[in-house]
């Protein structure tokens, strides 16, 4: 059971979230244009890191801001969550912390 | 016709036990407001029309005579008044970049104190209600059971407000008094 | 036979039972007396009793082996009726007057088990014995399945409600403190010191923990009474007794069950809950869960009155009870000889085998002076008595522990005190995700701090962390408090906790045993070396797992269920590792570790749904109007959270006849229904069209102000995702409407988008559902009623279908929306949520002379279908598009952008003969066809046949006059005329002629009339 750590509230119960996938998505536009690949590519194909992933929270039971965080999906630490609008934080090297997530 | 009944969503019931009590209170004026809090004109319009500053600190409300200010979000807050709620909604729904909503019959408001509330709200909540980290003045949006509650802390006595969707306002209440027996 | 092994009063042993309050129980049948202070097994034992159950697979006799929450055997049948509870340790239940158990996994009595004979066929019941015999072929496992399960288990589950109550909680805390012993109230008393918030949890009603069951009572009790009264004062810390932390998961949540009102006995607690269940989230946890002593694993070591040497002690100590007279302590390490001098102090006679040799000088001095014999370098090679122990043989142990040897002695005996050494309780930080290292020095396992996992901030202190003298680990949780509460933020300035020592003997210098040889090689002859007794497994079985290649610890686990279960390897975990590393011919930790899985001991579901049980299980949503539908005689349908009427039954009415009105009456006088639940949405700001032209597939530019406008949403997949009408309030203001069950779906997907998507565009989303109550008017007299209460004009010419209007109905402020969900001339009436128990009551009142009827969603259904209405989530399944719902109207031909539109021309949703609505029309029309029903290509006697499509909505109409059904058809826009079959679960086919999906006013007249 996680600890996120909103970036409007602060750290609240995971319980109070909802996890909406992978961030930064953007929608395309001039959609008419696009190919059945590239629209299909949009819509379906997510990428399923083992590892550090970017994605899409929800404060649901709190301030419904929607915001990104950095998780490891193996380890489930959280590296950071950011604003929408902040730039992508970039990924810890995995020195930091090795891939089982326990500290060297 | 004759006058029209005005219920609230329990009407107005009330629990005590040793301990703790719990009461629905009477209807106030709610207005959900929406803006960006951040910009000083928006403010300043805000400010002039409520008599109280609106640039919250987040998880917080400011309370002036019978008006009070919660923060919902960064451009969110919620109004508690006993004015003109009409009036007030269609003078900040005018202004540019803002919205208003009445919401006055949207929830139920519950006060509940006595020794025993911070324990029974734990019982249902995730968030962590300790006077060093949720003081007077603090409110906050969380989880009670499975229905989602606007928290506040109204005195060291103690005493918290809980507002609930009219809907979920039985489910809270008799979870409160449930709990109530078992803290 | 009473209380025979109780030791006399004047000893000065017994320090938590109460001689003065004798307890009356029964077990199996036989009433005994106990004392307040007992646990039932310390009160079995003192009876003498000391045949407890039947062991899992060989049903073997077994006794007591524990003193605490590790006993594997004896798991009792605690009370009777709804109160009953299978798989309880007799070494945790509290004893009361009037407690009630039974033995298990016996039959037909305790002393004569029928299925005992299992033991004589043991050589057929290997390790993974029922994996290899009854799992081919696989279709008798059904066969099997039966027999086994009956054979296997241990209790019976209760089969009545339960009517206990209970509790659930959530805690917070700077520093949590697992275990109470002297660790864990010196890491409290140390990290209490400061400001911290401090949580101390312990198993036992008492806290204490090792110092409970040392001979040095009185100082101990002294030592520890001081210590609590200190934090008892501290208004930071919070002491929690009989509670179990029993899960240990990410970022230091924590769970915990609580014994509140168990020692009562079953309704005695009052209005206090049964168990109370916590949810602790702590910032630092501090373990002390101190260690478990390991059994040797000698020839039929499992026979009762063997149990470990500090249960021994700790019966005489804490509870006054001898387990036998004469007792032979068997031991590879120190701790075991404090036993042996406590046993002779109150008067047994003690006999001392250690697998040692060279004891030193000092511990030789103190067993002769009391008269303890001692044999060095020597084992136990066999005992006798299968019910009880009546003798052990020892002989002679070779250097290697390999074999035994010289002469055999046979001691008579009733007790055996066995000491394999100290595992420390690794489970905590096991289950933390933490990792485990090997220390040769102490032999066993404890936390490799270096490899915890970094979301779950510990420190382990005390005989869990391999110190095992009481001075070192109250030296050690003092150290671990201090540092878990600066790691808090909380610093202490000092730990304020006293230095503490008692009398004992610990661990010290191990010579690890981990099996101890007999005359035979291990797994030949009749006995058996047990080091898993709860499921009952030997070091044969290793062997046998070994020989067939489950040589990973996970697979020796799961082959052989040794650590499985409710015992999660407490006693045994160490001893199958250690076996199976010595058949491997590698070290421990060569061999690996499994992980320790919550609960560590078992809970209770009822303890863990806490107060969210029955009318709290699920919430339940009510509209303003709820009252008034109960009084009417409403039955409810749960849609969503939601109670909804779903018909009005008339008395002598059914639920046909009930809907089968409504429905007419909706058609020719006229009915209501309360809407409220629909989701509705006010949606503000100068981009507010913006918003509305992207979610909808529609054009809503030209939307005038008191409009309303019928849209689709679809998802980015192109698929029908919610439907509502949406009305244009003012300039930049509209009210959105969405299905009951979509409204925080809908909700959260246009903030979603606005917020992730589109954040410079001014539109503010906020959900209005509860704000207002809703009455649908609908049928012919509608306008009629609706005239008599409200000063809005509400005839056609001024009112028109499709728009919306403000005034008051029934002296209340109202807005008023004419749009149809029926095809009948339709009010939808919005009040304040405050006046909706007023209007429905007014229109009910103004309603009588027009007839008015109260209809529920049965009818609304049956109505909408009519018409052939879609209802999203009924009609739809996520994989529908609008053309295939024949709704192409409604998707815009110029409109560029908008959710979901590229995904219309893709292949696959632009393809001919995809599935899409018709209507159905049986045969009979007395045929009601059940929804889900397939519609098929070809009729076979026989499944498979392929099918074409399948019943969306089915009803009895009684404005057709016969029966209707949607269908979702393959092609079915092209097959309307064709004649379809479908073919019923039970083999029955009908035919039904394909139509279209508007069965009553083609035209739709009616609507705009």
């Amino acid at each position: 059971m996680f600890i996120i750590n909103c970036p409007y509230c602060g750290d609240r119960d995971q319980t109070e979230f909802s996890c909406h996938g992978e961030a930064h998505i953007p929608r395309p536009t001039e959609t008419a244009q696009m190919s059945d690949d590239a629209w299909g590519n949009y819509v379906f194909f997510r990428t399923n890191p083992k590892g550090y992933h970017r994605e899409r929270w929800l404060h649901t039971h709190g301030c419904r801001r929607w915001f990104n965080a950095l998780r490891h999906t193996v380890t489930d630490e959280f590296v950071t969550t950011y604003k929408i609008e902040d730039p992508r934080p970039p990924l810890p090297t995995e020195s930091q912390t090795s891939s089982d997530g326990r500290q060297s | 016709m004759a006058n029209p009944v005005i219920a609230t969503p329990l009407n107005e019931a009330d629990f005590s036990i040793d301990g703790f009590s719990v009461a629905e209170l009477d209807y106030s004026g709610k207005i959900n407001l929406r803006a960006d809090f951040e910009s000083k004109h928006a403010n300043q319009s805000l400010t002039k029309l409520l008599g109280i500053d609106c640039q919250l600190a987040p998880n917080t409300y400011k309370t002036s005579g019978d008006t009070s200010v919660f923060w919902l979000g960064p451009n969110e807050r919620l109004v508690y008044t006993n004015g003109d709620v009409d009036a007030m909604v269609s003078q900040w729904r005018n202004k540019a970049g803002c919205a208003a909503v009445d919401v006055s019959d949207y929830s139920s408001v519950l006060k509940l104190s006595g020794p025993k509330a911070r324990d029974v709200i734990a019982s249902g909540t995730p968030f962590d209600i300790h006077p060093e980290v949720f003081s007077v003045g603090d409110c906050t949006q969380t989880r009670f059971g499975n229905a989602t509650i606007l928290l506040s802390n109204h005195s060291e006595a103690p005493e918290f407000q809980i507002q609930v969707r009219w809907s979920f306002a039985e489910y809270v209440f008799e979870y409160i008094k449930r709990v109530a027996r078992y803290v | 036979m009473s209380q025979s092994q109780r030791l006399p009063d004047e000893l000065p042993v017994g320090n938590s039972i109460d001689r003065g309050a004798p307890l009356t129980f029964t077990f199996d049948g036989r009433q005994y007396t106990g004392y307040q202070g007992d646990t039932l097994a310390s009160a079995l034992l003192a009876n003498g009793v000391r045949l407890l159950g039947r062991s899992f697979k060989y049903h073997r006799p077994r006794g007591l082996i524990a003193a605490g929450s590790e006993e594997p055997n004896a798991l009792v049948q605690l009370e009777t009726g709804a109160y009953t509870e299978p798989n309880t340790r007799a070494t945790s239940i509290e004893l009361y007057d009037g407690l009630v158990a039974k033995s298990q996994n016996r039959w037909p009595t305790l002393g004569f088990d029928v299925g005992a004979v299992n033991s004589m066929v043991a050589r057929f019941l290997p390790a993974g014995f029922y994996y290899k015999t009854f799992m081919w072929p696989a279709s008798m496992w059904m066969t099997y399945e039966k027999f086994i399960r009956k054979a296997a288990g241990l209790g019976v589950s209760p089969v009545d409600d339960d009517p206990d109550v209970y509790h659930s909680t959530y805690a917070h805390c700077d520093v949590l403190v697992i275990g109470g012993g002297p660790a864990g109230i010196a890491a409290a008393t140390a990290a209490a010191n400061g400001s911290a918030r401090v949580l101390l949890v312990d198993e036992n009603n008492q806290l204490g923990g090792a110092l409970l069951g040392t001979s040095d009572n009185a100082a101990s009790l002294a030592y520890r009474d001081k210590a609590l009264q200190a934090l008892k004062q501290n208004n930071n810390v919070k002491i929690l007794s009989r509670t179990t932390v029993t899960g240990y998961y990410d970022y230091n949540y924590l769970t915990a069950i609580e014994k509140v009102t168990d020692h009562l006995g079953p309704g005695n607690g009052g209005d206090a809950p049964r168990q109370r269940f916590w949810k602790i989230r702590a910032k630092q946890v501090v373990i002390a869960a101190g260690s478990i002593e390991r059994p040797l694993v000698f020839a039929d070591n499992d026979r009762p009155g063997v149990m470990l040497a500090n249960a021994v002690a700790t019966y005489i100590n804490r509870y006054g009870v001898l387990p036998g007279n004469d007792v032979v302590v068997f031991t590879n390490n120190d701790s075991a000889y404090q036993v042996a001098l406590d046993a002779a102090s109150v008067g047994a006679t003690v006999t001392v085998v250690d697998t040692r040799k060279n004891i030193s000088a000092e511990f030789k001095a103190s067993l002769q002076q009391q008269s303890i014999r001692l044999f060095e370098g020597h084992a136990i090679s066999s005992v006798r008595g299968a019910k009880g122990i009546e003798s052990v043989r020892i002989m002679g142990l070779s250097d290697d522990g390999e074999s035994l040897h010289g002469q055999a002695w046979e001691i008579v005996c009733t007790c055996v005190a066995t000491s394999g050494g100290w595992t420390p309780s690794c489970h905590m930080f096991s289950q933390s995700g933490g990792k485990l290292k090997y220390e040769e020095s102490i032999a066993g396992f404890i936390p490799d701090t270096t490899r915890a996992k970094k979301s779950c901030p510990n420190l382990s202190a005390g005989s869990c962390n391999g110190v095992f003298t009481t001075s070192e680990c109250v030296e050690q949780g003092a150290d671990a408090g201090l540092k878990a509460a600066a790691a808090a933020g909380k610093p202490a300035t000092s730990t304020d906790v006293a230095a503490f020592a008692v009398n004992e003997t610990a661990q010290g210098a191990i010579a690890p045993l981990w099996l101890v040889p007999t005359v035979h090689p291990v797994g030949e002859g009749n006995s058996k070396h047990f080091h898993d007794f709860q499921n009952d497994v030997t070091a044969a079985d290793i062997q046998l797992a070994a020989r067939e290649g489950f040589v990973s610890v996970e697979h020796l686990k799961r082959y052989t269920t040794t650590g499985m279960a409710t015992d999660q390897g407490k006693t045994s975990n160490l001893n199958a590792l250690a076996i199976m590393a010595n058949i491997q011919g590698v070290s421990i930790p060569e061999v690996g570790t499994t992980t320790f899985r919550p609960p560590y001991t078992p809970l209770t579901f009822g303890a863990v749904g806490g107060q969210e049980s029955r009318e709290l299980f699920i919430q339940e949503r009510k509209t303003p109007m709820h009252e008034w539908h109960v009084a009417s005689g409403a039955v409810f349908e749960d849609v969503g959270d939601w109670k909804r009427p779903w018909y009005f039954p008339q008395t002598g009415e059914d639920m046909h006849a009930a809907v089968q009105r409504e429905t007419l009456a909706v058609r020719q006088s006229v009915g209501m229904l309360d809407a409220s639940t629909l989701g509705k949405i006010d949606i503000q700001g100068k981009d507010a069209v913006k918003l509305l032209e992207m979610v909808y597939t529609n054009n809503w530019q030209k939307l005038a102000v008191g409009s309303c406008r019928y849209g689709l949403m679809l998802n980015e997949h192109g698929m029908i995702f919610d439907d509502g009408v949406t009305t244009r309030l003012g300039e930049n203001h509209y009210h959105m409407t969405t299905t009951t069950g979509g409204a925080a779906r809908v909700m959260s997907w246009l903030e979603e988008w606005l917020q992730t998507e589109w954040p410079e565009w001014e539109v503010y989303c906020t959900s209005v559902t509860e704000q207002w109550a809703v009455m649908a008017l609908n049928g012919p007299n509608a306008r009629a009623l609706l005239q008599e209460l409200t000063d809005i004009d509400v005839s056609n010419d001024s009112f028109p279908f499709m728009t919306m209007r403000e005034g008051t109905v029934a002296g209340v402020p109202a807005r008023i929306y004419r749009i149809s969900f029926t095809g009948e001339q339709s009010f939808e009436i919005n009040v304040p949520a405050r006046y909706g128990k007023h209007l429905i009551e007014a229109l009910a009142e103004a309603g009588k002379k027009h007839e008015l009827v109260p209809y529920g969603t049965e009818a609304m259904h049956i109505l909408r279908a009519e018409k052939g209405f879609i209802i999203v989530g009924q009609d739809t399944d996520g994989t529908v598009t609008p053309h295939d719902m024949d709704m192409d109207w409604i998707v815009s031909k110029t409109k560029i952008e908008y959710l979901g539109n590229r995904s219309q021309q893709r292949t696959d949703t632009s393809r001919d003969k995809r599935p899409q609505l018709i209507g159905l029309l049986t045969e009979d029309p007395t045929v009601v066809l059940p929804e889900g029903a397939h519609i098929v290509a070809e009729v076979h006697d026989q499944p498979p046949m392929p099918t074409i499509g399948h019943v969306t909505s089915s009803y009895m109409s009684p404005n057709a006059g016969r029966s209707i059904a949607l269908a979702l058809l393959q092609d079915g826009i092209n097959r309307k005329g064709d004649t379809v079959s479908l073919r019923l679960m039970d083999g029955t086919v009908l035919q039904a002629l394909v139509t279209d999906t508007v069965f009553v006013d083609q035209e739709g007249a009616r609507v705009r009339g």
